[in-house]
């Protein structure tokens, strides 16, 4: 699993598209990607509110789709992105930070989403999600779940030069 | 000793947010010693599951719950799982539905 970030300047279809479209060039995912990831956020919206502490998202799409396993951290520069929210699709909340999942198999949305949503406990982690940028929270994430998990490597600034930092 | 209870978990794909759900309450079931049969499945899937096999609960992580489901099957949004944060209450909400169930 290779940790990827970007700030994006852009509304929330704009930003899934955008990066969608870079995962598609640098082949973590086949051709069809970026339709089937908005038509599935469009159907089953990941907006989710942690009580009050802050609001994340968790796009993903079917397995199908994937080449090579990424998590892209992605947040907007100046504001937030708007999502609907997962248990109330009727509303939106706006998101600070996106965990944008690319995976292989199914245990792996299951494994990660443990794995985030358990720091969910962690202060720390809920301050630098809202101050930190997306390379300062791949970093925490990445120290956090080496301990557990030494499957997570690597950081690739998406909106810079497409080149992984080992 | 209570019996054992059927209890479907539900989101888009019958994977990622109901499979992190049915993990963290089956551990919590088994923690209050509550013996359940915990099945994931896609929301598509829900209606045609129930009508097969009528569950004691259903427990939608993500999308919106269908609203042709039997009324008298107690419905819990899984937020509270995938959060982590007001687990405890959601079990004691569970059990007390699954309890007026018999």
């Amino acid at each position: 699993m290779e940790i990827l970030t970007a700030e994006l300047d852009a509304d929330t279809p704009g930003m899934l598209r955008l990066v969608a479209r870079k995962l598609e060039e640098l082949g973590y995912v086949k051709d069809g990607y970026e339709e089937a990831l908005i038509e599935r956020e469009e159907e089953y919206p990941t907006g989710l509110a942690v009580e009050e502490l802050i609001n994340v998202a968790i796009p993903h799409t079917e397995i199908e789709y994937a080449l090579r396993q990424a998590l892209v951290l992605i947040k907007h520069p100046k504001s937030h992105f708007y999502f609907r929210k997962m248990d109330e699709p009727d509303k939106s909340i706006p998101v600070k930070i996106v965990f944008l999942l690319v995976v292989k198999e199914p245990e792996g949305y299951v494994k990660f989403l443990a794995d985030l949503t358990g720091l969910f406990q962690d202060q720390n982690f809920i301050e630098i999600m809202k101050e930190g940028r997306p390379a300062a929270i791949a970093r925490f994430l990445k120290d956090k779940l080496d301990k557990y998990n030494p499957k997570y490597k690597g950081q690739l600034d998406l909106s810079r030069r497409p080149e992984i930092i080992r | 000793m209570t019996r054992k209870y059927l209890i479907y978990l539900a989101c888009g794909s019958g994977a990622a947010s109901a499979g992190l759900a049915k993990d963290r309450l089956s551990k919590l079931l088994y923690d209050r010693k509550i013996d359940a049969e915990l099945r994931v499945l896609r929301i598509a899937e829900l209606g045609g599951s129930v009508t097969a096999k009528r569950p004691d609960a259903i427990i939608v992580t993500a999308g919106q719950i269908p609203r042709t489901l039997p009324e008298d099957i107690p419905k819990l949004s899984g937020i509270p799982l995938m959060t982590g944060f007001g687990m405890d209450e959601f079990v004691d909400e569970l059990l007390r539905k699954l309890q007026e169930q018999g």
